[in-house]
């Protein structure tokens, strides 16, 4: 607790300074603007006297996805839902090269520290002693840009507005709302850091505009001291725990039997893991992106005395929904998981059959 | 020779257990290393490195070995009543480690504590109009505590949704179960990696595995 407390004293200089680059900044776009006025009359930019020209969506992607390049930070994370829900945990991140590597400390709930080292996660949860380990197959440290170039449309279904200026933990940022285009995703309102582009809160939106979840950084310290080493070790000191791994096996959907009559526009098919869930049945994992939300379909074969229930289950932005499929081989159970609208899991579900 | 080798020891494990990465009899040994003058004064370095590099302002504190060796010595001038030395002392420490800051921690571990209960509480289940072969099956809507969130009661809005009263009251409010548990872990390690790049998405599931796990 002491550290939170140290770097939030010592937070404050950090962001006077960096207010001081941002204002040195703020004067150097206004001359800019001041000389390029034709520019800033062009479009009739009223209410942005000051600042850049707008960002498009492909950019404000780009920049917010670069931004975990960030060289180093720790800071307080908070997460709370609409429903009241609320989580906080304290996180180190560093990124050296090719390598980025983070700590989460839970702050609430069941003590449990994740590690990630790009795509590795390895969660250690010390009162039962267990460690659980994943090893992820999406290879480099921004699969996801690169798609955005190339499966994903995610321009074709988001709009980006900025709507201004505000202030978290300490830094100034920029406002910017990710609209969806139809109904079948939710909104996103991203503060970004001014410098670095780092997302320091988000907040998601459904169609009326209600906040359903949202993260931010309660406290932020930039290019803190973080060693990669250090964490490095630590995620590796396993000593005296049961370690336990997520076998999940890749698999396609055709080898499990599956296919989606009708999908929902923008959502590519990702990637589709089989892995057990207890010694005798296993569940199919289907996972579906638009570049910003994802939706997972788990396929299951389906047992009286355990599935009983059909229905919706609400969890901060993520939604579940679950069906029964009906098959002549016997049926099967199909849950739709995402932070999407209700109707877009239930359209999942809808288009979702076995092969002939 | 041997001294320096000792040395390099000292730093190492001294590093390790300004880090708190020593546990058990590793700390304990680092400990009774500790006793060496040049051991402390490492110790005084390693923390002023560390707070200069945090803040420069913090460069000029030249006096703490003094003060720490004053303290030191006071102490054991300390010849007052035995009895009550030690019941104060291990207060005092204890409160100059932990400023009033820890206090408001914990205050906030219960809020949260208490958050997410009442999230517990208005996880439910409903039935969406329309899907699922059979109509019959599982109507049930969730019917949270009057100061629940709407969320679930929202989308039961769906025209065909019947609001079926449960057969059995106390299984209307499901609290989560440990297989959509698991489900929602899955999405939740594949999801990390799609929304807003990497790191966001990896902190915001990290940070909120939901109540009760």
């Amino acid at each position: 607790m002491s550290t939170a407390v140290v770097s939030g004293m010592d937070g404050r200089p950090g962001s006077r300074r960096l207010g001081l680059v941002a204002l040195g900044w703020c004067v150097s776009g206004l001359l800019a603007v001041a000389g390029a006025q034709p520019a800033a009359q062009f479009g009739g930019a009223v209410d942005r006297s000051v600042g850049p020209p707008q960002r498009s969506i492909a950019e404000w992607l780009v920049r917010l996805q670069q931004a975990s390049r960030v060289p180093s930070y720790v800071g307080t994370f908070v997460v709370s839902s609409a429903a009241g829900a609320m989580s906080s945990a304290r996180i180190w991140h560093v990124c050296e090269g090719d390598v980025q590597m983070e700590r989460v400390e839970a702050l609430t709930g069941v003590p449990r520290s994740t590690f990630r080292r790009n795509e590795s996660v390895v969660t250690f949860l010390p009162e039962s002693r267990v460690v659980r380990m994943d090893q992820g197959e999406t290879g480099g440290v921004f699969p996801n840009l690169l798609n955005n170039g190339q499966g994903f449309k995610t321009a074709d279904y988001y709009a980006a507005n900025e709507v201004g200026q505000g202030r978290v933990a300490g830094f100034d940022a920029d406002i910017v709302v990710l609209q969806p285009r139809d109904d079948w995703r939710f909104g996103y309102r991203i503060w970004s850091e001014k410098r670095t582009g780092l997302v320091v809160k988000t907040q998601t939106l459904d169609a009326s505009g209600h906040v359903l979840e949202q993260a931010a950084f309660s406290e932020l310290q930039l290019n803190a001291p973080v060693q990669a080493d250090k964490l490095r070790q630590m995620m590796g000191s396993t000593e005296g725990y049961r370690v336990t791994k997520a076998e999940r096996v890749r698999t396609t959907p055709e080898a499990e039997g599956w296919r989606l009559k009708a999908g929902v526009p923008g959502f590519q098919p990702q990637s589709c893991y089989r892995r057990p869930v207890s010694p005798v049945t296993s569940v199919v994992q289907w996972v579906f992106s638009d570049g910003l939300a994802t939706v997972s379909l788990f396929m299951q074969p389906f047992e009286r005395e355990r599935h009983d229930r059909e229905g919706l289950a609400v969890l901060g932005a993520t939604h579940t929904m679950t069906r029964r499929v009906a098959d002549r081989g016997g049926d099967w159970w199909v849950t739709a998981v995402g932070e999407v609208p209700p109707a877009t899991l239930k359209a999942f579900l809808q288009g979702i059959e076995r092969r002939p | 020779m041997k001294n320096q080798v000792q040395a390099q020891l000292d730093r190492e494990t001294l590093s390790a257990l300004m880090d708190g990465h020593l546990q058990g009899a590793e700390a304990g040994k680092a400990l009774r290393m500790m006793d060496s003058a040049e051991a402390r004064e490492c110790w005084q370095v390693y923390h002023l490195v560390g707070d200069v590099l945090r803040s420069s302002d913090l460069a000029a504190c030249g006096r703490d070995s003094a003060f720490v060796s004053r303290l030191s010595a006071r102490l054991a001038q300390e010849t007052g009543p035995v009895a009550v030395v030690p019941a104060t002392r291990p207060r005092d420490t204890r409160d100059v480690a932990r400023p009033a800051a820890n206090d408001g921690v914990f205050r906030w571990k219960m809020v949260a504590g208490l958050a997410s209960f009442a999230a517990v509480a208005a996880i439910g289940w409903g039935v969406m109009g329309g899907i699922g072969p059979q109509p019959g099956m599982g109507a049930q809507l969730a019917q949270g505590p009057s100061g629940a969130p709407t969320q679930v009661v929202t989308l039961m809005a769906a025209p065909q949704a019947t609001l079926a009263t449960a057969s059995e009251p106390a299984a209307a409010v499901m609290l989560r179960d440990a297989r959509l548990d698991e489900l929602l872990a899955a999405h939740r390690q594949t999801a990390g990696a799609s929304a807003l790049g990497n790191a966001a998405g990896f902190l915001r599931n990290a940070t909120f595995e939901g109540p009760g796990r």
